[in-house]
């Protein structure tokens, strides 16, 4: 059978940490001790013998002995002459192996990364290559049957190696395959900050037989990044681990994981990930690969759903040229025709000011960042190189090498160790130029623009553009090797600003030509250089113009664009009348006979000023008075030029006049909006920082006692419940429409109420709380307030709140006012009824109300015979790397969207409703996601285990290390009478399995929000807030399922979220503190026998888990079992 | 007939299917679902739901 025919390939396990075993002689080492590659001839039977046990042990690929056979580390033992030889030498010592075992296996040429590296400076690109192509020449001749690159830290190094390998192969006109095995350490990343979706971008173009990971780790720790590889790269993903993360003891290394806990962890990556290259690193022995054998005996690796992803990177990050929102930005300011600031910087040999001017487009947004050195009377090639040192070492978004000369092309794409865009090729000079450029991307697997211009010039019509792009693509892909994906084609744009008679179509030309390549070059993408089209028009119109010409780009198929992208307007930020304007003139609609669409254009943007700040709809905006525009701002959520606006008005009424009289009826204005569903609640928040900040400004002005005017009202977050969001909105809605808030923050004692209230005389009391228990909490607070003497209002709002429970369960212990609350609005109004005396308790009328149906599983009787699958382990284990970027898949956008943010549709129609999403919603979510891993908000960590378990009439009795744990479940107490135990067999019936988990997202999050909360960043506050509540349920949707995988009940993964929501999957986890389990004194067994105080989670006296972010759950595999409420 | 999403957990109610979980028949427009009528999934009141595009 071929190689790539083997279905699973089983490498061998280590070699240093066996060699070490062995009985080595000391003379064998001639003075190199730690020299293993010189054993191959200096001790063949050592090496042979260490061969033969892995051969034995059922290992199909053998690697050689030469990890450190190059010129660069031999050199360091005096034997870099002696390369050809040790490898000759190395490869005919695995041989004689197989045949003296008699049996067949593979030879593999291990290629390991020198001790050199190359991205950081250590070494140069042909230094480096010259040694790798001396080794892969040796191994291939002396017959090794694939190579494999691993242990490779270094993108530069792993891309150098590449080169070289291929270059060999190519020469040699061999089949050879070459695998790419990377090490990712468990900080999340390769050594020099690479993750793997970037290093997968730069290794995916070369024609590689596999990518994988070895070493760092053991199989978990590669668990995240072996699903992207597995998930996103087309070729065979491979995986050497090594036996656990090493540990010192006594001295010496340890590898803690036993044969048997390696291969179960390996064959689930085989089983359920579909990976076919299997084998040992540091610290497996033989019978870690004979265990792993028999784990995979008789198992095919799981189909795999590829999604590939054409990326571009850079030494750390990937980025997607097919943005999820078109269009995939490049900033277009590093360039020294194009700007003249660049240009000055270059020019003084200011190489970091340059570097600043990319950092800067980074912050505004740019996907990528294009870089043009070429000016007269400067070294084009040292510029070049020495920017994109710099740039390759500092910026974290992808470079565009932007050159007409090859030579410097390959300069730079020597240096970036990322996958680079080169910019640009075309046929203008026949194709010359775009031989070498494209020969040299595919060399170094670079990504190429290409311009639409021929040998007469550029195209113009939109025949010539398409004709033009096809003869490119041809001759890329056809004859120099390039795949679709790898081209993007720019075709053109002319300014429709000037007036030439002969361009009033040039734009809606690019438009027609974008389709048509779209369409006709299937796998291409299009790019543009958007500014053309407006040259000679005022700064401030072309702004306008180009924004409205980029969206109409993207609905015609644009990808990306070159642009600045801090200049780039929403199109929800650009008036109805201006867009129409600027479309009239991109398509050339004639409205009226005496005018021309551009002049109509010219005309409208007469009087629009450049602004830094404003938006255009600000400037276009007329005089009004400064009483209104302070109203219209509150509405607004506008901030800008607050400080001015309000002096005016100081000028002309008093301080407490402004606020009573004019910002308060404001902040009406938009309770009233929010109540029609008019506003949504983010905007409501942006008013209410708007309302906050002019207060501030004005507090100065005002006396003591006109700044303590208002009622008092205290807000508290009930004892034992760690949620404030709920609390903390009612603060910024009641303390911004003039009342004065006392917030005493979360898990506050009755007597802590008691207290202050009395204190404080305060007027009203509001309690929240998120959790079931917390409802039951305000009950028993209101006849203790009563006790103490308490009259004052009090304001109930919490989610697991009804009107129902209210006016049954709490009004009647308390004698004054108990008001239900849905939400922040309801509390206001409920305060206004208390300043107009007609504030009265809860009132439930049940005629008038449909009792709450009780949806659930219903009809059959739970089964009683389900299997009950093999648990992977027993006991709890901790894991501490999930890369946060694995849990955004698993977000519930919608319950984000339109229910933790208040983005709801309501009344607008779906276009409107879409254009808000795309708009500003998304973009909004895209940015969190960014920020989110950037500024290591998400801390995911995970403590769960698998457990025997029975069921004893309502109780699941857990059994662990000879003890037992009770967790009595509540039955519901209307039909079909569920409970949880009803799932697990009992002890008669053979006993059960069951999971649990506690997962967090960390400390850093709550932090992060808290700070927005007190610097009155409501909207911000919310925004982040929700974001990390949906990240941790994601998170635990994400463990659930790797709960069901490791079970094997997992089955297909759900083709759409919505399809986890409706928990179309074999069982369902219910999270303690939620309806099907609301007792939260669960969590002590919980606590015992997951231990979270290892992933840092605690739990309070009563029983709530800290950090706030954090979520538990019993995991229950009978397939009846799905949510129910008791 | 207009789809309908509960705000609080992505449950799209297709009067289509109807919401077998309560016992509501197929063909069921959303405006017609019983007062009591909660989401399925979450037990949010139908006042949380959201027409979907
Ligand atoms: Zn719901």
């Amino acid at each position: 059978m071929a190689i790539r025919d083997e279905k699973i390939l089983f490498f061998d396990g280590a070699c240093g940490t066996n060699l070490q075993r062995m009985e080595i002689p000391p003379s064998a080492w001639e003075g190199r001790d730690g020299c293993n590659e010189f054993l191959n001839v200096s001790a063949p039977e050592v090496i042979r013998e260490w061969h033969s046990s892995f051969l034995s042990a059922g290992a199909t690929v053998l690697e050689t002995n030469t990890f450190g056979a190059n010129a660069i580390v031999l050199s360091e033992y005096g034997l870099a002459d002696r390369v050809a030889e040790i490898n000759r030498a190395a490869v005919g010592n695995a041989r004689e192996a197989i045949r003296k075992a008699g049996g067949a296996a593979y030879v593999a040429g291990s290629i390991g990364p020198t001790t050199k590296l190359p991205s950081l400076g250590h070494i140069a690109f042909q230094p480096m290559a010259a040694a790798f192509a001396e080794q892969a020449k040796a191994l291939i001749e002396a017959g090794a049957d694939l190579l494999i690159v691993e242990t490779c830290q270094d993108l530069l190094q792993v891309k150098i190696a590449l080169i070289s390998c291929f270059g060999v192969v190519e020469a040699m006109k061999r089949d050879v395959p070459v695998m790419v095995s990377l090490t990712i350490e468990n900080t999340g990343t390769m050594l020099v900050g690479t993750d793997v979706a970037a290093a997968l971008a730069a290794i995916e173009p070369f024609p590689v037989f596999s990518v994988g990971l070895n070493c760092a780790t053991g199989p978990e720790g590669m668990t995240s990044h072996v699903r992207y590889l597995c998930r996103h790269y087309r070729g065979r993903v491979s995986c050497i681990p090594n036996a656990g993360m090493p540990q010192v003891r006594d001295g010496k290394t340890h590898y803690p994981l036993s044969p048997e806990a390696f291969a179960a962890q390996l064959a689930a990556f085989v089983r359920d990930e579909g990976v076919s290259i299997v084998g040992g690193c540091c610290g497996t022995t033989p019978e870690h690969i004979r265990k792993l054998r028999e784990a995979l005996e008789g198992i095919v690796p799981s189909p795999r759903n590829v999604v590939e992803k054409p990326s571009l990177s850079s030494l750390y990050q990937a980025a997607e040229i097919r943005q999820e929102i078109p269009p995939f930005l490049i900033g277009e300011r590093c360039n020294a025709n194009g700007s003249k600031r660049f240009r000055d910087l270059l020019l003084a040999d200011d190489y970091p000011g340059a570097l600043r001017v990319a950092l800067e487009q980074q912050e505004d947004g740019a996907h990528a960042v294009d870089l043009c050195t070429a000016y007269a009377g400067r070294d084009e090639q040292a510029d070049l190189s020495a920017m994109v040192r710099l740039f390759a070492q500092s910026v974290q978004i992808p470079t565009v090498i932007d050159s007409t000369t090859p030579d410097c092309i390959e300069a730079a794409l020597k240096i970036h160790p990322g996958r680079c865009l080169v910019n640009s090729v075309n046929l203008e000079d026949g194709g010359k130029n775009l031989e070498r450029v494209c020969r040299l991307a595919k060399t170094y697997g670079a990504a190429v623009i290409a311009l639409t211009i021929h040998e007469k010039g550029m195209a113009m019509t939109v025949e010539e553009k398409v004709e033009t792009a096809r003869a490119i693509h041809d001759l890329a892909v056809h004859r120099y090797g390039l795949r679709p994906s790898d081209l993007l084609f720019d075709v053109l744009t002319f300014t429709i600003g000037s007036g030439d008679a002969t361009l009033v179509d040039a734009a809606a030309t690019t438009l027609a030509a974008i389709r048509r390549v779209k369409e006709e070059l299937p796998g291409v993408s299009t790019l543009l250089g958007v500014s053309n089209v407006s040259f000679g028009l005022s700064p401030a119109s072309r702004r306008v113009l180009n924004s409205v010409f980029l969206h109409e780009g993207v609905a015609a198929g644009l990808d990306a664009a070159i642009i600045d992208a801090g200049k780039v307007l929403p199109m929800s930020k650009i008036p109805e009348r201006d867009r129409e304007v600027c479309l009239d003139l991109i398509y050339d609609r004639r409205k009226s006979e005496a005018e021309s669409p551009l002049y109509a254009f010219i005309r409208h943007f007469a009087d629009l000023k450049p602004a830094e700040e404003k938006s255009a709809a600000d400037a276009n905006l007329p005089a009004i008075p400064p009483e209104e525009e302070l109203a219209e701002k509150v509405v607004a959520g506008d901030k800008d030029g607050l400080e001015d606006l309000l002096s005016i008005l100081l000028s002309r009424r008093p301080a407490a006049s402004i606020i009573n009289q004019l910002l308060v009826p404001a902040m009406r204005r938009v309770g009233e909006l929010f109540g029609r569903g008019e506003m949504l609640l983010p905007f409501v928040l942006q008013s209410a920082e708007v309302m906050k900040r002019s207060v501030d400004i004005l507090a100065p002005f005002m006396e003591k006692a006109e700044r303590e005017e208002g009622r008092r009202v205290l807000l508290a977050t009930v004892a034992g419940d760690v949620h404030d969001i709920g609390k903390n909105l009612v603060d910024i809605i009641l303390s911004n429409n003039g009342y004065r808030v006392v917030n005493l923050g979360i898990k506050v004692p009755a007597e802590t109420i008691i207290e202050k209230a009395r204190e404080l005389r305060v007027d009203a009391i509001g309690l929240s709380g998120l959790l079931v228990k917390s409802a039951l909490v305000m009950r028993e607070n209101l006849p203790q307030f009563a006790a103490a003497g308490l009259r004052v209002p009090v304001l109930l709002g919490g989610a697991a709140l009804t009107e129902k429970f209210v006016a049954q369960e709490c009004v009647p212990g308390y004698p004054g006012p108990v008001v239900y609350c849905a939400d922040a609005f309801a509390g206001l109004s409920a305060m206004r009824r208390m300043d107009e005396g007609t504030l009265s308790s809860t009132a439930f009328d049940a005629a008038g109300t449909a009792p709450a149906m009780t949806p659930g599983p219903r009809g059959a009787a739970v089964a009683r015979d389900n299997p009950v699958p093999a648990p992977p382990f027993l006991g709890a284990r901790h894991v501490d790397r999930i890369d946060p970027r694995e849990l955004f898949p698993y977000v519930n956008e919608q319950a984000l969207f339109r229910g933790r943010w208040g983005y709801r549709r309501g009344k607008m129609t779906a276009e409107a409703y879409e254009e808000l999403v795309r708009g500003k919603v998304r973009p909004m979510y895209e940015d969190l996601k960014r920020r989110g891993v950037e500024e290591s908000l998400f801390a995911p960590k995970v403590a769960y285990g698998w457990f025997r378990a029975f069921a004893e009439g309502d109780t699941l009795v857990v059994e662990h290390d000879g003890r037992a744990w009770r967790f009595p479940f509540p039955r519901q107490k209307t039909p079909p009478h569920l409970c949880i135990a009803d799932y697990f067999r009992t002890r008669a019936e053979g006993g059960d399995v069951a999971g649990f988990f506690v997962a967090t997202i960390g400390e850093e999050m709550t932090r992060a929000t808290q700070a927005l909360f007190t610097s009155d960043r409501y909207h911000d506050y919310l925004m982040l807030h929700a974001f990390g509540v949906e990240v941790t349920d994601a998170l635990a949707e994400y463990w659930h399922e790797t709960m069901r995988r490791e079970l094997g009940i997992a089955g297909e993964r759900p083709p759409a979220f919505s399809a986890y929501v409706v928990q179309e999957y074999q069982g369902s986890r219910y999270g303690f503190g939620y309806p099907s389990c609301p007792d939260l004194s669960a969590h002590e067994p919980v606590f015992e026998l997951l231990d979270p105080g290892r992933i840092g989670v605690t739990l309070t006296e009563s029983m709530e888990m800290v950090p706030e972010q954090t979520t538990s759950a019993i995991v229950v595999h009978h397939p009846q079992a799905k949510y129910f409420a008791v | 007939m207009k789809k309908y999403i509960c705000t609080n957990c992505g449950y799209v109610y297709d009067p289509a299917a109807g919401d077998p979980l309560s016992g509501i028949a197929p063909g069921t427009p959303f405006d017609e679902l019983p007062p009591g009528w909660i989401c399925p999934i979450c037990y949010a009141p139908k006042s949380q739901f959201d027409e979907l595009e």
